[in-house]
């Protein structure tokens, strides 16, 4: 088929002005709905269903070894670390076992002193726990929940392995 | 000085390289839209975690978002909603996308993402309750949105 020859005189003109209208609504469309969102990350967690806690004296008492030499049953406890809060929900205390580590509302400092008791209790070869479990008092607030279990699912185990096994409960109102 | 303009001497502005500008913006808008964040409540303020990173997922992954606002209450696209009602319809439709001969087992893993975005005042009584229902439901596997630095905006 041949093509038809341009002719200069009758030349065929677009009318732009009603495209570049529609184009301005779509513009102003996009504009308007455009909400950039903030870069969230976020924090992964496999929550299987509950288990029974290890008890380190038990499994040391069953195994005959009972006194306080940690390392004759290595890897089988579960570190109990208590948080308690105030009314505003705020950090009243937190007890890493038995002891008292620290009060008042957490900060850096704080976190940084978790993480190194925690470290020299979970990485040594002869530690006695291979677990944590938070008891967290019901009115102590999210963020303060959620920096305390980010720094202690930091943790490695003897072995060099990330420590999987991390949970939570609920203290009983009082 | 004045012109005038008669059927024979019309001055048209040439409107293609206004045309091609306007196309092009509407271009980055569309690449840049994100129908995602009409799930998302951006009214929440998020804890601030500092080693919390952004998680790809190359798209695979299903998953679910629930926002909790600082009362404990789950927010869907605004409005208050139960969470237990919701989160078993969300358990029925995740159910359904199991191989059928593991659709009627009571406790087998969801393959659905639980992805948690709640505000960092909210108590820990109240997210233990998502959580627990979360997981009664056959939801494994949670992520906790958190910001790692505080957002200027907020």
């Amino acid at each position: 088929m041949r093509r038809r020859k341009k002719r200069g005189a009758g030349e065929v003109e677009l009318n732009l002005a009603a495209m570049l209208d529609m184009a301005f609504q779509l513009l102003t469309f996009f504009i308007l709905t455009f909400r950039p969102s903030p870069i969230e990350g976020q924090i992964a967690l496999n929550l299987p269903p509950p288990i029974a806690v290890t008890n380190v004296n038990q499994v040391r008492a069953a195994a005959g070894t009972g006194g306080g030499d940690a390392s004759v049953v290595p890897g089988t406890g579960t570190l109990v670390l208590t948080l308690h809060a105030t009314p505003d929900g705020k950090l009243k205390d937190l007890v890493f076992g038995a002891r008292p580590l620290l009060r008042g509302p957490i900060d850096r400092g704080g976190l940084s002193l978790l993480n190194t008791e925690l470290e020299n209790l979970l990485a040594t070869p002869a530690g006695a726990f291979d677990a944590v479990q938070l008891h967290v008092d019901p009115a102590l607030d999210y963020e303060t929940f959620l920096s305390i279990m980010v720094t202690c699912s930091k943790q490695k185990t003897p072995d060099g392995k990330p420590l999987e096994k991390l949970s939570f409960v609920e203290l009983k109102s009082k | 000085m004045s012109g005038s303009v008669n059927g024979e001497n019309r001055a048209e502005p040439n409107l293609t390289p206004m045309l091609d500008m306007v196309f092009q913006l509407i271009t980055f808008f569309m690449l840049v839209i994100n129908f995602k964040s009409a799930s998302l409540d951006l009214s929440l303020k998020l804890p601030v975690i500092g080693s919390a990173q952004p998680l790809d997922t190359q798209g695979v992954e299903d998953m679910l978002i629930l926002n909790i606002n600082n009362q404990g209450q789950l927010l869907v696209y605004g409005a208050v909603t139960p969470l237990e009602n919701f989160l078993a319809k969300e358990a029925r439709a995740s159910r359904m996308k199991l191989p059928p001969a593991d659709q009627k087992k009571a406790d087998i893993e969801l393959p659905t993402s639980v992805i948690i975005r709640a505000d960092k005042g909210v108590s820990f009584k109240d997210i233990n309750r998502v959580f627990t229902e979360c997981q009664a439901r056959g939801f494994r596997k949670f992520s906790l949105k958190a910001f790692n630095m505080e957002e200027t905006s907020a």
